[in-house]
């Protein structure tokens, strides 16, 4: 037992003596908690696909740059940055919708980007590889120190425009109504995902980047029923991610990029697969609706159980007492559900655009006799 | 006092809104009211700054309100958010305290005061922790109308409120517009519906592309006026 444990340290200690295992860990952590917190505000925001043009945009930015003898970092941001404004230029001049002005933006950087690197690779002695899938242990000091600079600023500033960036992600026009610059603290926004990709692209690889932005932030976003919350639990799944991925790349001899990619990837396969078990959290609302069809048909209702039913955000992982948890409260629940005082019932939202005003009166007859 | 002159929408070369021009004195309730396309929600949309003017201006109290947006509060339609977004009903009424909270600074005691008055105004303190995906639409309604009483604002807009409402939450809502109505606010408040909710608004404003009546409501609210908005397809009940 003792022996067992030992050896688990050992496995854990080991590769860390030598100097590029410890600066991979470092690198690790670093890019696990940056792509957390910014790709919690692409899910959010619905902007998932906006990690991706940013990441592969990055790539003739980085090419430029070895051409040119400047830092990759300043090239990859540029060229970063560039792809979101002609996003938004493609949007605002033309018809094409979001989506598809994605695919084009993405696909005519990345084009470029391929094309650039191809041809300097054999003079500059450029992995083109590195850049696509990711060499987390192929990092230098100088890297993780610029990494670690880019970090510093992308986390201060989230820190200090929290309730800016909330009020746009929740609400986008409203907070323009109110007199936010919405434009602007978009593109600041912007700015800091395109800062995180370029940290991010020497261990993961602009290839999969997207993997470690939206992954993460996706399963906590499952998790949680706050923001504040979806940040915290992100940033500890996209560092253990980045940590275990590290280790199984170093003992398994494979490319990092993909190996942390499919850590996150098994994480949130795990959640999903348990979700009917987390009571208490937004993803439990599976169960919920199962108890009360369940329910439902056996028991009749009664309206002397209070109607408010409050929901905790609890992240908790003991599965036995949930358990028991889950039977003991089913009679509450079902009364709750079909309390015949409507504010109690969570309902779908009516969706209804300007056609579809008719509709009006239909669904708030609809809300009283629904019992 | 509101004051909107000679305000113009245009889409393109399609005029949405022309030629509107009226005022709203303090404590009174406006319906705005119109067929569907009559530019009901592009004229709060228009005065809010969020589509541009061809022309007009839109002053309160003599100040364009583009300066002082903060003193307006904009309670836009349920449907354009996303109600799953993880976030609690308290923290969804915090985000109305933004506006005059200014850069880099954190919500305090007194934010929180507020936040807690305005949930007991609309009936919501005991929902207060829960996730808004959770909340029906009568009560995500009133998460919004919270969020715009703790801006304590002048000017109350309101676009849509009793879409897909229930009776109780219809009943919450006019009872806050009476509030505000006597603390001297002045209200304007889009409505699809000509239904009894009608009943009360102080003056109504027709809307078909320009202001076809607006005036107090017995005067305004006329089969006459009606035909002429809604083309004889509506007849009072």
């Amino acid at each position: 037992m003792w022996q067992s444990f030992l050896d688990f340290v050992n496995i854990i200690w080991e590769p860390l003596t030598q100097p590029f295992m410890a600066r991979a860990l470092i690198s690790a952590v670093l890019i696990g908690t940056l792509c957390a917190v910014m790709g919690s505000y692409l899910v959010v925001r619905r902007l998932s696909l906006l990690g991706l043009v940013v990441s592969n945009s990055v790539v003739p930015g980085i090419a430029i740059a070895f051409l040119l003898y400047v830092n990759i970092f300043v090239g990859g941001f540029i060229s970063g940055i560039l792809s979101t404004v002609s996003l938004g230029w493609l949007q605002t001049k033309t018809r094409i919708k979001e989506d598809a002005a994605m695919g084009v933006i993405l696909s005519a950087f990345f084009g470029l980007g391929i094309i650039l690197i191809t041809k300097i690779q054999n003079e500059r002695k450029v992995n083109l590889s590195d850049f696509l899938f990711g060499n987390i242990l192929g990092i230098t000091d100088l890297d993780l120190v610029t990494s670690a600079v880019i970090g510093l600023i992308v986390l201060v500033t989230v820190y200090a425009l929290y309730k800016e960036f909330l009020l746009l992600s929740f609400d986008p026009q409203w907070a323009e109504a109110v007199g936010l610059p919405a434009q602007k603290l978009h593109y600041t926004m912007m700015a800091l995902t395109a800062l995180t990709v370029v940290a991010t692209m020497q261990s993961v690889g602009v290839a999969l980047t997207i993997a470690m932005l939206i992954i993460p932030a996706a399963t906590a976003y499952l998790l949680t029923d706050r923001f504040s919350s979806m940040l915290q639990v992100s940033t500890a799944l996209g560092v253990a991610s980045s940590v275990i991925g590290l280790y199984i790349s170093y003992y398994q001899n494979t490319s990092s990029g993909p190996t942390i990619t499919l850590v996150s990837s098994f994480f949130l396969l795990l959640v999903v697969l348990s979700g009917p078990f987390l009571k208490g959290t937004s993803f439990g609302q599976w169960g919920k609706k199962i108890e009360q069809m369940v329910v439902l048909q056996s028991e009749p209702t009664s309206e002397t159980v209070p109607p408010v039913l409050s929901v905790n955000d609890k992240t908790t992982t003991e599965h036995q007492s949930m358990r028991q948890e889950t039977v003991a409260t089913i009679p509450v629940r079902s009364s709750s559900s079909s309390n015949v005082s409507s504010s109690s019932q969570p309902r779908k939202q009516i969706v209804r655009d300007s056609n579809g005003k008719l509709v009006i009166r239909t669904s708030s007859q609809e809300h009283s006799g629904n019992s | 006092m509101l004051q909107v002159n000679d305000l113009a929408v245009y889409y393109g070369s399609r005029a949405a809104l022309e030629k509107v021009t009226f005022s709203v004195a303090p404590g009174r309730l406006v319906g705005v009211i119109g067929p569907n396309g009559a530019g009901k929600s592009t004229l709060i949309k228009a005065m809010m700054g969020l589509v541009p003017l061809t022309s007009g201006r839109v002053e309160l109290g003599g100040t364009p309100i583009k300066e002082i947006r903060e003193r307006v509060a904009y309670v836009p339609q349920r449907a354009g958010i996303d109600w799953d977004f993880p976030a609690t009903v308290k923290e969804v009424v915090l985000m109305g305290c933004i506006p005059y909270m200014g850069w880099l600074s954190r919500p305090q005691q007194v934010h929180y005061d507020l936040v807690q008055k305005a949930l007991e105004r609309v009936s919501m303190q005991e929902s207060a922790d829960r996730r808004i995906g959770e909340l029906s639409g009568g009560q995500q309604q009133r998460v919004f109308i919270a969020r715009s009483l703790v801006q304590e604002a002048e000017l109350y807009l309101f676009d849509e409120p009793f879409v897909g409402v229930d009776q109780y939450t219809e009943r919450e809502i006019l009872k806050i517009f009476d509030q505000l109505r006597s603390q001297g606010k002045s209200l304007m408040v889009v409505n699809h519906d000509l239904g009894e909710v009608i009943q009360h608004y102080d003056d109504i404003l027709m809307l078909r592309g320009k202001i076809t009546a607006y005036g107090p409501r017995e005067q305004v609210f006329t089969q006459e006026n009606l035909n002429k908005a809604y083309m004889g397809q509506v007849a009072l009940a």
